[in-house]
This record gives structure tokens, sequence and C-alpha cells, in this order.
């Protein structure tokens, strides 16, 4: 097997190399010499401006005097562009010499090159959907996360931030949930290699401090990124073939602009902070409740371990535990220093960047990321070999107690106090578990180091035809850590170091991926043809190595897994992932009016069983032009409007590897000599991919010379084959089943976006920007649905996000306890019957509004974000019980007769309010409005005006994060919604742009 | 000039045509991968006996560390314990040991969907034991009697627990899914039918030597021992009390050992006993009942309970110990001693021992009404905890002698106590006043609520939940 994948990759170099060599002997044509200038209208000259042949590969870059030469034909026609400006067509005759203004682009439609994966594509010309955020909107945002800094920005994108800790994560869902059991994570591509989007680390590892997975998106800096596309519909996802279903994420890092050497750097400093903390009981209230709920249960005698009430605590402490716990102000700082240089043929970026932040907690935490970002790109002097090569290494080390403390912000307000007054941690007598002996004591630690490499050569083999190829290296590695030393014990326990445990991650992804590639662009009378076939293979191999440790010897010597006295080894497991595909695209255009645009593309996946390996995948995507029509040349309204539609089929395999086999794993665990195996899953060879039809239709139009865009699409994606891991009931062995679900999921919806110049003038200049999404996810059919084993999880027509819950119908006035609506009518409430009140996770609608003002020198801009939704109330634990509750809960019943909110306060000893409050948590009393607008971003900056002949540009800017919150939601934050997780912070931070 | 031109022009295709070729060929080969280390074949896995025997003593391996006979917080040893009067819970009122403690367990109560769950993985492993190993060519069919004996006791004992726990449960004998995701329940005495055929079965395939000194496979004593109990439980009275004998003539095993030395892992008390996961480890039931500082959470004994104990009974000083702190004393078992790995192991965790089967005798002794017999192994035990030896006692008397000498005997051991009060009928007098959840529903455990959602066919839900 490595023989014949190492032979590939030589003949893929082999070829490159050969039609590099023939090319340069066969393919000389006689050719004159052009040559000339590109100033702005101010007479600037402007370096780095793309001067291109139409319908030809060739081209090249203005160097710093704005100067460019370049090899053509009179039957040329050049392709002048620059990013911000008018990109200007010139046919060549005659003329040797140049002399060129270009135009500052006061609209988003122009020239804009659009990355689409495989090929690049204009606003004007893409049939697809295609969604964007550049290098300027993302450095806006002090964040860590590239997702984070997509938040609002798009439409049909939805991205949610699930912690505030360091190095947390994010959920992105792009158009919605298609697929019930297999992975709703987009396809992410970095410089063209793909890049899983799957933790490595362990869960059991993180998930108390992280929830859920640590997103491999962490190991990218967001300053090393030029712009971020998100391919949406069949038309851009076709060629992504069977992992396009959720949509794909391409993400190009920085890359030289050439021309003068210039270096940038830019400085941050700032602070975060929880924007806002639940409203909890004080003591005072919180006694009351207690000694309520001891009368109410009719208990008299305080039970022993009832330490907050029974006089073993005093009454008097009033801690705000929210406030002690989280209520530090996190620091960040961040460096940032780019060179960019170059010749007109080779261009280079060298850049660092340097980022520590640690966190509101209370103890230590520290995460630091470092990068360094290499690109060189090189033009031969014909135009016709070009080479991009890019590196992109990013280390991560994140220090982070081993707890989210959110989760201990509950305990009693007179708890004791944390220190005695010889300053020792306070165990009052053994009566509480002092939270400071984990915070001072235990740590979580993650460590990552991530590696990408991406090379594409290609070759111009004629003036229509060239030869590509793309060849990608990926890998990370990580190591994550949990501590528990002794210390963390009460001493009283008398626990040395022999009880101190340790459990360590080491894991690393090593992928390669090579792509060569040919595309042929000719024109023929008023038909532009753009063809392009090419082929991928790809090999992603991943191992783990999970070990815990326990009795050693001191302490000072927990990393060190050699002094522990027991190791077991609980994971030391790989695993392989081979892909490979054959992929086209035909696009063509009749006179810039009509076009079509033909994608499909081959794939064949290692998650598969023999036969169910290989499958087709393709999309067909026509847009219309519609102002290039004659009866619209005569009118100034409408400057631009396109009709475009698409549809077509992509595919899902986001499952894990091997599920195809009946087969035996190691455990783990042993007996005597004998290490475990134990069967792997039920067996079931004959699955195979999830697909995903996509159909959209969408207007593109531009209103007064494009001042105002506005883009609205529906889209309708209905997903079958469900790749599930059907839930099985346990007396199968096992708790699910891997099996293709003959079941339909649809998500619709509708998009607008909008981007108005409000004003444009010398010096005052205000653009808005507005896209709002609108989704419904629903489960179309399920045949036999009633008696399959999903039959009391999905329902016909709702989401898949659904929730079941119970129907409160208030409390009772007489009892004082919680009723719920008896659905079925059979005078009890029942588990699954009188579940029947249903709701969902969904979004309802989702978007944001942008502006940014500039006037001379000063730029302003702000972003508020809004989200429609609903998610679970604050009650979790049992009011009445040793934990502290949100004030909401005052509204209670006391005596018969009262009207009240909530019910009887209860020790848990009453078991009739205890049942009844099991299930408010799970009922519509407990299930509220979350929708929530924010000021998400905020930027601010000021240029200072010629500082030094050597500093071309400096600027002093002062951004916010999630500055302020408009929600009916009263937990501390509704967008991660939990009560147990540090919600998004709050930033401030200022900041420094100089270039030399 | 002709052919440079044919050449430019097909060139592009004539290389499009070797790269497709290259790749085509290697195509469904690349996508082929090799299984990693650390997974075989479920044919890979029965031609070899002791891989065979690896997939076998990986379903002890999981009984101890996370199923039902985990003497560790997953099991039934200390959950029965709290869900008993001999044990109690103090702290978190929202955790799983305290709603045990209650009686206010719930269909989403995780333990109970663990109990469900591991024991139905491990009666899956054990199915593919008794169809895998018939049907290999590879193995010695001798020498893979007892592995197959043994899947056959696993596949009884789960069902055991599961439908003493339960009730009515589906009793499994394949792999298939597609069967088994549609199963019904099957009345209780029904499946004490299958139970015991299941066990006949293993009683004539395993020997009756131990296949190691350490005892932690079973025998064919520990057939016989489990096959006593579930005869008890199924009121043969005659056939307990004669199962019972076969295995206390055996000269295997002795019961005149010191108290304190009766659960080291070299005591002949033993019939059956679970090998720990490393070479040093010694108990779960250690590390989950030893108390050594009283926290905000903690399990320990009703002093109700310890109080139950007749003066002078040696158990009292050898398996309970207390711990005093800010006045309150809180007792707990230390028939385990060991909290912490040692250099070697010591102690391993017993699930089958020669206790028992002295009071299974003398239980079915009484119900014949043979009280001399009764007596006498009643009496065999009273010595060796060093109470006085009874000469007489009435049917009533005896009753109550007999349970509360299982339940000083037997406390902290996988349920023993709770299934006992259930099984005489004395559940709800016992309970009733402790139990702020006690109700008609506390016979039975809930059936897991996704249990339900997954198989309709298991419905109806146990009365009352």
């Amino acid at each position: 097997m490595k023989i014949l994948t190492t032979r590939l990759t030589g003949a893929a170099w082999i070829l490159v190399c050969l039609f590099w060599a023939t090319g340069n002997l066969l393919g000389a044509t006689p050719q004159q010499t052009l040559s000339g200038t590109v100033t702005d209208i101010q007479e600037n000259p402007i370096p780095g401006v793309s001067i291109r042949l139409l319908h030809s590969n060739t081209g090249t870059q203005t160097d710093m005097q704005g100067i460019f030469s370049i090899q053509a034909q009179p039957t040329d026609t050049l392709s002048i562009s620059y990013l911000g400006f008018k990109t200007i067509r010139l046919p060549v005759g005659n003329q040797t010499a140049f002399t060129i203004v270009l135009q500052q682009d006061i609209t988003d439609l122009g020239e804009v090159t659009i990355n689409a994966g495989y090929y690049n594509t204009t606003r004007r010309e893409q049939t697809g959907s295609i969604a964007r955020v550049t290098a300027e909107e993302i450095e806006r945002q002090p964040v860590t996360n590239p997702l984070a800094a997509l938040q609002g920005r798009m439409s049909g994108v939805n991205i949610t931030q699930t912690t505030g800790v360091p190095g947390g994560g994010f959920d992105i869902q792009i158009r919605g949930t298609s697929s019930i059991g297999a992975g709703n994570d987009p396809l992410y591509i970095v410089d063209g290699v793909p890049f899983s989007g799957n933790t490595l680390g362990v869960a059991s590892n993180n998930a108390r401090v992280i929830p859920g997975t640590i997103s491999p998106l962490n190991a990218l800096s967001p300053s090393d990124i030029a712009s971020i596309e998100i391919l949406k519909d069949a038309d851009a996802t076709a060629i992504y073939g069977s992992r396009g279903a959720n949509g794909v994420v391409l993400i190009t890092t920085k890359k030289g602009k050439g021309g003068k050497t210039s270096l940038a750097l830019n400085m941050q400093t700032g602070i975060a902070e929880v924007a806002q903390f639940v409203d909890l009981m004080d003591t005072s209230q919180y006694l009351e409740m207690r000694r309520e709920a001891y009368a109410n249960d009719e208990i008299t005698t305080y039970p022993s371990n009832a330490f907050d009430v029974n006089g073993t605590w005093e009454d008097n402490p009033d801690t705000n535990w929210q406030e002690k716990l989280l209520g530090n102000q996190a620091q960040f700082q961040e460096v940032n220093l780019r060179l960019d240089t170059g010749s007109a043929q080779t261009r280079f970026l060298v850049g660092g960047n340097l980022r520590t932040e640690n966190t509101v907690f209370e103890g230590n935490s520290d995460y630091t990321k470092a990068s360094v970002l290499s690109a060189m790109n090189h033009q031969s002097a014909d135009d016709r070999f070009t080479v991009n090569l890019s590196l992109n290494y990013v280390m991560e080390d994140n220090i982070l107690p081993l707890s989210d403390l959110t989760s201990q912000t509950r305990i009693p307000p007179n708890s004791p106090e944390v220190y005695t007054e010889d300053g020792s941690l306070n165990w009052a007598g053994n009566t509480w578990g002092n939270p400071y002996a984990a915070i001072l004591n235990e740590s979580y630690r993650y460590k990552s180091s991530n590696f990408i490499a991406n090379a594409t050569f290609s070759y111009a083999l004629t003036k229509a035809l060239s030869f590509k190829a793309n060849l990608g290296y990926n890998q990370i590695n990580i190591e994550d850590k949990r501590l528990f030393p002794s210390t963390r014990y009460n001493p009283a326990a008398n626990r040395d170091s022999r009880y101190s445990v340790v459990y360590s991650n080491t894991a690393s992804r090593d992928s390669w991926i090579v792509e060569p590639q040919l595309t042929y662009e000719n024109r023929w009378k008023k038909l532009d043809i753009a063809l392009l076939a090419g082929a991928t293979v790809q090999q992603q191999q991943e191992d783990v190595f999970y070990v815990s440790a326990q009795g050693f010897p001191s302490n000072q010597v927990l990393d060190n897994l050699a002094s522990a006295t027991t190791t077991t080894i609980l994971d030391n497991g790989s695993s392989q992932y081979r892909y490979q595909a054959f992929f086209g695209r035909v696009n063509l255009n009749w006179d810039k009016k009509y076009l079509l645009n033909l994608t499909g593309r081959r794939d064949g996946s290692s998650r598969f069983g023999t036969g169910n390996r290989f499958a087709s995948f393709g999309a067909a995507g026509l847009a219309w032009i519609f102002t290039e029509e004659a009866i619209f040349k005569n009118q100034n309204v409408l400057s631009f409007g396109k009709l475009r539609a698409s549809y077509g089929i992509t595919g899902n395999d986001q499952i894990g590897n091997y599920e195809y086999l009946d087969a035996y794993t190691l455990s783990g665990r042993s007996y005597g000599d004998l290490n475990g195996l134990a069967p792997a899953q039920l067996f079931n060879p004959n699955f195979s991919w999830e697909t995903n039809k996509k159909l959209e239709l969408a207007l593109e139009t531009g209103f007064f010379k494009n001042r105002i865009d506005v883009t609205a699409a529906l889209f309708r994606n209905r997903s079958s084959n469900q790749l599930v891991g059907i839930p099985q009931p346990g007396t199968t062995g096992f708790t699910s089943l891997r099996a293709n679900l003959n079941a339909e999921v649809e998500n619709r919806g509708f998009e607008l976006e909008l981007r108005s110049v409000n004003l444009e003038g010398k010096d005052l200049r205000w653009v808005t920007t507005f896209n709002l999404s609108l989704l419904k996810n629903k489960l179309l059919s399920y045949p036999g649905l009633e008696n399959s084993t999903n039959a009391n999880l999905l329902v016909i027509g709702e989401s898949l996000n659904l929730v079941q819950l119970y129907e409160l119908q208030g409390v009772n006035p007489e009892t004082g306890i919680y009723e719920f609506r008896d659905f079925n009518g059979d005078g009890s409430i029942s588990f699954t019957e009188d579940r029947n009140y249903i709701r969902s996770y969904d979004p309802k609608y989702f978007g944001g509004l942008g502006n940014e003002i500039s006037y001379k020198n000063w730029n302003l801009s702000f972003l508020f974000q809004f989200v429609g939704q609903d998610k679970n109330g604050l009650i979790t634990s049992i009011p009445g019980a040793m934990v502290n509750q949100p004030i909401a809960v005052l509204d209670r019943w006391q005596q018969p007769g009262d009207k009240a909110t909530y019910q009887r306060y209860t020790t848990g000893r009453n078991s009739a309010a205890l049942t009844a409050h099991n299930r408010f948590v799970n009922s519509s009393g407990n299930f509220v409005d979350a929708s929530f607008v924010r000021l998400k971003n905020a930027y601010l900056s000021y240029r200072i005006p010629k500082v030094s002949k050597t500093i071309t540009n400096a600027s002093i800017f002062l951004q916010g994060q999630n500055l302020m919150t408009f929600t009916p939601f009263e937990g501390a934050d509704p967008e991660s919604g939990f009560s147990t997780n540090l919600p998004p912070l709050r930033q401030f931070s200022l900041g420094l742009q100089v270039q030399f | 000039m002709k052919p440079i031109f044919l050449y430019t022009h097909l060139k592009p295709f004539l290389a499009l045509w070797v790269l497709l070729n290259l790749i085509l060929t290697g195509c469904e080969s690349f996508i082929e991968v090799d299984l990693p280390p650390g997974k075989l074949t479920g044919e890979a896995v029965f031609t070899d006996l002791r891989t065979a025997e690896a997939a076998l003593t990986d379903i002890y391996a999981l009984q101890r560390d996370q199923g039902i006979l985990s003497g560790g917080r997953s099991g039934i040893a200390s959950n029965l314990a709290l869900y008993a009067d001999t044990y109690e819970q103090f702290g978190s009122q929202s955790s799983d040991p305290y709603f045990f403690f209650t009686h206010s367990v719930r269909p989403d109560t995780r333990t109970i969907a663990n109990f469900w769950n591991t024991s139905f993985n491990s009666i899956y492993a054990a199915n593919a034991l008794i169809t895998g190993i018939p049907s290999s060519d590879a193995l010695d069919a001798t020498a893979a009697e007892r592995p197959l004996g043994e899947a056959y006791f696993i596949r009884g004992l789960m069902h055991f627990y599961l439908t003493n726990l339960f009730g009515p449960i589906p009793y499994v004998t394949t792999t298939d899914y597609r069967f088994n995701q549609e199963v019904s329940k099957m009345p209780v005495d029904e499946v004490y039918t299958q139970i015991v055929r299941d066990l006949v079965q293993a009683e004539a395939l395993i020997p009756e030597s131990y296949s190691s000194a350490e005892r932690t496979r079973p025998n064919a004593f520990a057939v016989k021992a489990l096959l006593a109990r579930v005869y008890l439980y199924q009121g043969e009275w005659q056939k307990a009390y004669d199962k019972a004998g076969e295995v206390l003539a055996s000269a295997l095993y002795t019961l005149d050992i010191p108290l304190d030395q009766l659960f080291l892992k070299e005591s002949k008390n033993t019939i059956w006993q679970f090998m720990p996961q490393n070479a040093g480890a010694n108990t779960l039931e250690g590390r989950n009942f030893i108390l050594s500082v009283l926290g905000s959470n903690y399990a320990a004994f009703n002093p109700d309970f310890v109080s139950s104990f007749k003066p002078g009974d040696l158990r009292i000083e050898s398996w309970i110990d207390s711990i005093t702190q800010n006045g309150i004393t809180a007792y707990f078992p230390i028939k385990y001693r060991e909290e912490l790995s040692t250099a070697t192991s010591l102690e391993y965790s017993k699930v089958l021992r020669l206790g028992e089967l002295y009071l299974i005798r003398a239980e079915a002794a009484w119900r014949l009404i043979q009280i001399p017999q009764a007596l006498a192994n009643l009496n065999t035990l009273r010595q060796r905890a060093g109470l006085s030896s009874l000469d007489s006692a009435t049917s009533e008397e005896l009753e109550d002698l007999i349970l509360s000498e299982r339940g000083a005997e037997l406390f902290t051991e996988f349920g023993h106590r709770w299934f006992d009060l259930k099984r005489w009928g004395k559940a709800e007098t016992v309970l009733q006043a402790s139990k702020p959840g006690w109700g008609a529903q506390s016979y039975l455990l809930p059936i897991p609520e996704t249990e339900l959602g997954a198989n309709p066919n298991l419905l109806p839900q146990n009365p009352g939940y």
C-alpha cells in the first residue's frame, strides 16, 4: 500500500516536471512586450496590481513604482484588477505602452475574486451561494478562534459560542441540521488542505472545563487569515461531493503582495470579564428558603449534615460566589509582525503572531498561542509557470482549572470562609468541600501544535490550457492532561502523593493530499468556456495514546508518568481514513449574460464496506444577468440584476472509521494476563453515503450604480439515506447501530443580505450591511416511525432538534405542587405519553446589522448580532435543597390559596414535590425565550497622519466584543444558555498598528 | 511541424489519460485500509483459544469495573445497600445514590440504564462466544468446552440479576440485533427456567478444577453455587439444599478461616472472585466503602443496622469500622481493608463465597421444615462468628434468625440484603418508615426510559413509574 501511495505522489511530481520541460521546449509563440504604469486618480503609483491576459493563465503584477511589463499578442485583452478598485479591461491592439488610472470601487460587486475552492469566481459571475469575510473584518475582533470572527456576519451560517473559556468551542451550522446521526460539521479546507474538525482530545479530559470537544480550529491564528469563504448551495458544494453536504469552509491564509518591502506591526492589549451574572439569592433569602423547605417537609430537627441551617455554619457570611469565582478581570495581549516583500516575479510574506491570555477564574490560568506564517509565490519570467508555497505553524498551550468554576457558584452563600486566619484552606471541620482546594491544586493542560503546508504548482501548457498540482500536508499533535494532586483532598483525609492521579493523552493526526488538475479557458465568439478536471487522493492517519497514572512518590513529579507506581494504558489506538475522487467543472458564460456551471465528483471512501465505497455527486447552476438585456440599458436605478438557481446532490460520510466491520477491539481492560477483547459494534456491512439534495433560487440586485446591493435567496435542502447510529434497545447489547435510515430531513429557509453605501464623500464614508436568515428544520418522512427505535425520540413534521416537554399548568393553589397537562387523559402523568408539548432548540431567525463609518482619519465600525431562539431555563436543582437558587424562585407557593409561579420549597423529602420538580425541569415552564440582540463588536480607529518618512501608516484602535446584550433571558448568557458554563466574555482592547 | 502540432494539442489529453489510468488502477486498492493494531475481525478471534478467552474474560473485567457486579459506585453492592436498610447516603440530594437511598429512582436515572446496558452488553459478548466457539474449526473442541461453559454461566448469571432487579425481562440468546431490538418481556418464572437451563449446560461443560490457583474464573462448583441460589429463589427447596451440599462437600473449600482474613485473595472460602485490573491493585469495594474523611457527600451504614448485630458477634469487630468527625460517627464495612494498591494485590472481589451456601442450606431446610438441618447449618456460621450454638428453635424464631444471619454475613455484597427482604416479604415492614419514596413500585426498578423508547415491545413500564 505504502509503495503505491509513494508511487502516486512521485508520479504527480514527474508529470509536473515533464510538463514544465516540454512546455519550455515547445511552447514559445511570437509575442510582443507591453509595459506601463498603474496609478490611482491622485496619480499615486499602485504596487501589486494584477495584470492578466483574459482567457489565459498568464499574468503579472506591478512593482512598487506601479510599473509592469508583460508578453502579449495584439489580439489579447488585458484585465487590470486590484482589491478595492474597479477592474479595467483593455484590448491590446498595437499599443505597447500604457498609462492606466484605476478608480476606487465603492461597491462590493466589483471584480473581487471569490475563492470557490477548485476555481475562482466573482460576485458578478458566481452561480452559487458563497459568503465571504475578509481579513479586514476578522482583524477588528479580539478573538482567538476564526469561527468567532464570523458570528453575525454571514447569512445562513449560525455560529454559537459554547463557553467563555479560552480554547473553548464553537458550534457551526450552515443552513441547519441535515443529519440525524452522522456529523453536521462543515468540511474545512485551509489553503487547499482538508482540515479535520474532529477533536483529537479525549472528552473526559477536557469536558469539565471545556464542554464538548476542543475544536482543532483553535489551532489557527485569525491574524494569519486573509479570507474565509463559506460555500452553501449545491452549485458551490457539489464539487466537494461526499463531504459537501454540510457546507464547506474555505480558509485562505495571507499571501505576499510584493512591491515595496513593508513591515507591519500590530499590538493590542485588553481585558475581558463576565458581562452578566445570574441574580442568585443572598444569605437571608437562601436561609429563608432552606428553613421554609424543612418546615414544608415537616422536619423539625435539622439533619446533622444540613450544615447551612443546623447551626454548624454561621448565618452571617454572605458570599457572592459568582463574583468570587468568576469575577476577575482576564487580560490578553497580542503582538503581530508581518513582513511583505518581493519583486514582480517573486513575492513573499513572513509573519509571526503571539497571543497570551488568562481567564476570569480564580486561580492559575494561562493561554498562549504563537504562530508563524510564511508564504512564497513565484512566477517564471514568461509567466507560464507559477508556484505558491505556504507554511503555517501554530502552537497552543492552555493551562486551565480542571473544572469550569461556574458550576461551583451555586454553593450556599453562607458557606464558610475560604481561608482560615493563618492563611491555610478552611475546611470548617470538614463540613464542606472547599472549592479552592480544587482551584489551587487541580489543573487541566492542553498543548497543540499544528503544521499546514501547501504547495501549488501550475503551468500554462498553452494559452488556454494549464496544469496544476495541489500538494498539501497537515500534522496536528496534541497533548492534554488532567492533574489531580493529592493536595486537593482535605488534609484530614491524610492523603499523600500516593493518591495523586494524572490522566494524559497524546494524539496526532497526519494527513496528506495530492490533487492534479487541468484547466482550460477559452472564448468562442460570445461564449467564454472554462473547464476543469482533476483528481484527489487523500489519506489521514490518527494515533492516540491515553494513559492514567497513580501513586506518585511526590506531587512535584506528576509530569513524569514513569514515577507512578501504577500506570494504565486506557487507549493506544490508531485509525486510517483514505479517500479518493475525480472531479470536474464545465462553466459556460454567454455574452456575460447567461451562465451555466456544471460540477461533479465521483468519490470513494474507506469508511464504507466493499461494494458501497463509490458514489457520484453533481450539481448544475444557472444564472441570468438580466440587467445586461437591452431593456435595462436606459435607466439608472437598477444597475445590476441577476437571477440564479442551482440544484444538485452532495453527500455526507462523517462517521467513524471501520464501522462496517464485524470486529473485536481492545477494550482497555485486562484480566490477569489477558488484555480484554470486546465486540466493537453491532455488525452491519451494508451502509453507505448520506445524500443531501440542495435547491436554491436567488435574486441579486444592485441599485444606483451598485451603491445598494440586495441579495435574497430561498433554499430547500433535503437529506435522505440518513447515516445514523439508530438507537438500539440495550437488549441488542449496544445502544446504537450504524445504518442508513430511509428518512428524509428538510431544511428550508430564506436569506437576505443587504449592503448600502449610505454616504460617499471625500472625507466621509458610511456603509451599512445587514443579513437575516430564517430557517425551518423538519423531519419529512420516516417510514414506520411508530414501530421503530426512534418512536419516542422523533416526530414527523417537527425539527430534529425537538424537545418533548410536559406542559406546565401552574402550581396547584391548595397543594403548592406543579401540575401538568394530562395529554392522554388517563388521570396520571406518565413519561412518554404526556411529554407532548413539542418545541425545538433551532433558532427561528438570526442575523446581523453592521455599520462602518469613516471620517477623515477616523474609522468606526460596529456590528449587532441577533438571534431568535428558545432555551432551557434557569431551574435545575430543587429549590429548598442545599444549593443556591435564582431569586426568581422567591415567587413560590407558601400557603394554601397562594398563586405562585414556582412550587413550594422542599428539601426533596416530599416525594410528590420532588417528582413534580423533576417534571418541571423538562416542562414548558422551564423552556424560555432566549432571543437576544447583542452589540457583538465595535471598533474605533484613528490613523495618525504623516508620522515620519519611514512609517507609512500608523493608527491606534480601540475594540470591544460582546459589549451589550438585550434579552428576556434571565440566565447569564442567552447564547451559550447553560448555567454551568462560563458565558462568552465581554472584551475591550486597545491597540496600535504601525507599518514601515 | 505536423507531428509537433498534434503533440502540442494532444499533450494535455495524453497526460490526463496517463494520470487517470495511473490512479484508476490503484483506485479500489487505494481506499482499502488495513485494520489498525488493536482490532481483530470476529472470525480471527475464534481461531485461537487465547483470543477467545480474552473475549471471555473481558466480560468479567467489564462487570468488575462498570457492571452490576462492580464493587464501585456503578454496581449493586453499594446501590442496593442504600436501597435496603443497610446503608445511608448523606449530602447531595440530586445524586443517583440518593435516589436509591430514598427509593426515588426514575426511569431516567443513569445508574438504572447502566445496570441494564452493561448486563445486556455482557450477554451479547457471551452469546457471541456461544455462537463463535462451536462454529470455529480452528479451536480444539475439548479445550474450548470450558470457555463455552463459562459463556453459558455468564448468560445465566446476568439474567438472574436482571430479573431480580427488573422483574419480567427478555431472555436474550442471540447476537442478531434484528431479533434483539424487538424482543418482548418474559414472565419471571420462565426467565428462571432459562437460567437453570443455561447453568445446567455450564455445569456439564466446566471442569471441577480451577483454571488457575487464583480462582478468578468459575469452575463447576461456582456454577453449582449459583444454581443453588437460583433454586432457592425459585422455591425449589430440595434442589437448592442438594446443590449447595455438592459445593460444601468439595475439598477445595474450607470455612474455617479467621474473619479478618476471609477476603484475602488466597482465602479458601472463595468460590469465584474477580481478578483486579492491575497487578498490585485491590478491590473497588475497598475504594468505594472505606471512609477516611466525612466530606459533604458520603454514604455509611445505617446505625440501626449496626446495632442489630447480636452482642458478641465477631463480625462487628472484624468487618465494620467507624470514623468520628464533629461528633458524627459513621460506620463502614472493612470486609475489604485495602483502599489503595499494594506491592502485590492482597484482596480480590468475591462474587461467590462459601458462607452463602450454609445459609442456602439453612433456609432450604427451614422451608422444608427440617429444623435440625437448618439449625446445624446456621450454627456453623454462628460459631465462626463467635456466637453460641442454638440447640433448638421454633420455626418462627428460625425465620428471624436466618434472615438476620444472612444480613450479618452478606451485607454490602451484591444486593443480598435487598433481595432477601423482597423475597421474604419483609421489605414493606422494614423499609416503609425509613424510605420517603417507598411505594408499591419499590419492588422493581423502572426499566430505563430510553429502552422503552427504543423498543416499545418492552412496554408497559414496571408498575408505579
